[in-house]
């Protein structure tokens, strides 16, 4: 056991050397996002299970490769997370029907951390901003911003699924990221 | 495309909705210009952040104890390797990537001097996890070729390695898998290859400098004999 609180770097490296006690850590620290996120990217929970494994997995054999000069740990393990979803929707050949992008419908309350009596961590905290960033962009770009991130859409995909002029879902994207930048920017953004 | 152009895209290439051409030119920019690059690390830091939005459930109660019994079940290098591609499904698919590994070991082991052999021996080949002086880089497939994967095996300070690529599609004469070195946005050439038809290639690589001296690795489509900057898709890239 470990009396201090290791941070992601120290338990990637960790990782690294074969400590599975290290890997049942970041587990735990981050087993909660990268299920929600691809949960939410693939819609049912039983490849939501596989992908989650497999997104841990490869981060036992991936972790002696992590380079902390090119992405935090939690930016890395959300790449992959994010890799591994699409790369099943993209093998499904699934799209709009039967699951779309769901942040647009959830209540803010809902979406930051729900367990209740839990002391906020500061993953949690960041959470809240990020959701609440999401929550004020107007809905046809979280509309479109979604389509992109959660179902890896192209521009062009986007464009033929809402029927929209290809350069107003390029527009769209931008004005999003440009807002969700500036506020993003206006925080103190913990890594 | 100018910069202008380029940071109109940037956020559309940091999500990974650009379409085919699109990306090609913004890359071939990014490759000189450090401004735009700048740029792009912003981009990167912002959408990280957009997991974080997605409503959040609670992963079942039995997932970490499968997480842990997965890890544990195989040894060895080729078990190791072969615990990652188990679900990818059929028989060869699940025995490929040990043989790769070896034989990327003892292509390596080839091009070493033997100072470097004896490095080689005593670090342990038998040993699950890479050996202290011994860098390997993973590469993933893009969506241009979503199961395809690689790594890249080199020792520290040396000018050369091995790359081990699997299920790759197999291209016409005209084109090849073109390997670029990054550092500091430049993308050097680090050599073209073929792949068999299972999609699968080991490769030796050359570099001017030393392998470790890069900080990301990538694979396009190119024409035959190879380009002076990556003109075609992206197959694999270093996470």
């Amino acid at each position: 056991m470990h009396a201090f609180n290791p941070s992601d770097e120290q338990l990637i490296r960790r990782i690294a050397h074969s400590d599975a006690e290290a890997l049942a850590a970041l587990y735990d620290r981050y087993s909660r996002l990268v299920f929600s996120l691809v949960r939410n990217m693939v819609g049912n929970p039983e490849s939501a299970e596989e992908i989650t494994l497999d997104v841990f997995t490869r981060i036992w054999e991936r972790a002696v490769s992590y380079d902390v000069r090119k992405a935090t740990v939690k930016r890395w393990i959300v790449t992959i997370c994010r890799n591994r979803a699409i790369d099943v929707l993209r093998r499904r050949k699934r799209r709009l029907e039967g699951h779309s992008p769901k942040w647009t419908d959830v209540p803010l309350d809902m979406l930051a951390d729900s367990r209740r009596g839990a002391e906020p961590t500061e993953l949690a905290i960041l959470q809240r901003q990020v959701t609440a960033a999401v929550a004020k962009l107007p809905g046809e770009q979280r509309e479109v911003l979604a389509l992109a991130y959660f179902q890896g859409y192209s521009h062009r995909q986007i464009a033929g699924e809402l029927d929209l002029p290809l350069g107003t879902v390029k527009t769209r994207i931008r004005l999003a990221m440009d807002k969700l930048r500036h506020i993003f920017d206006s925080h103190k953004k913990p890594r | 495309m100018n910069c202008e152009q380029v940071r109109k895209l940037l956020a559309g290439l940091v999500l990974g909705c650009l379409d085919a051409e699109d990306e090609v030119a913004l890359s071939q920019h990014l490759a000189h210009c450090e401004d735009c690059h700048r740029q792009l690390d912003a981009w990167e830091c912002t959408v990280g952040h957009l997991a974080l939005a997605a409503p959040q459930a609670e992963p079942p109660p039995g997932l970490k104890s499968e997480l842990m019994r997965r890890i544990n079940r195989p040894t060895g290098i080729a078990g190791h390797v072969a615990g990652a591609s188990h679900r990818r499904g059929g028989f060869f698919s699940w025995l490929r990537p040990a043989p790769a590994w070896v034989l990327a070991g003892l292509v390596l082991v080839c091009v070493l001097s033997v100072g470097k052999l004896f490095l080689w021996q005593r670090t342990g080949l038998e040993n699950s996890r890479s050996p202290a002086s011994l860098q390997m880089v993973v590469m993933e497939g893009t969506a241009a070729a979503p199961i395809a994967d690689g790594t890249l095996i080199y020792l520290p300070g040396q000018h050369e390695g091995v790359l081990v690529v699997s299920d790759l599609p197999a291209l016409e004469k005209q084109r090849q898998y073109q390997l670029w070195l990054i550092k500091n946005s430049t993308r050097t050439s680090g050599g073209s290859f073929w792949v068999e038809p299972n999609g699968y290639a080991r490769f030796i690589v050359y570099s001017q400098q030393p392998l470790d001296s890069y900080t990301a690795f990538g694979i396009t489509i190119e024409p035959a004999g190879g380009s002076p900057a990556p003109t075609g898709e992206k197959v694999l890239s270093s996470l």
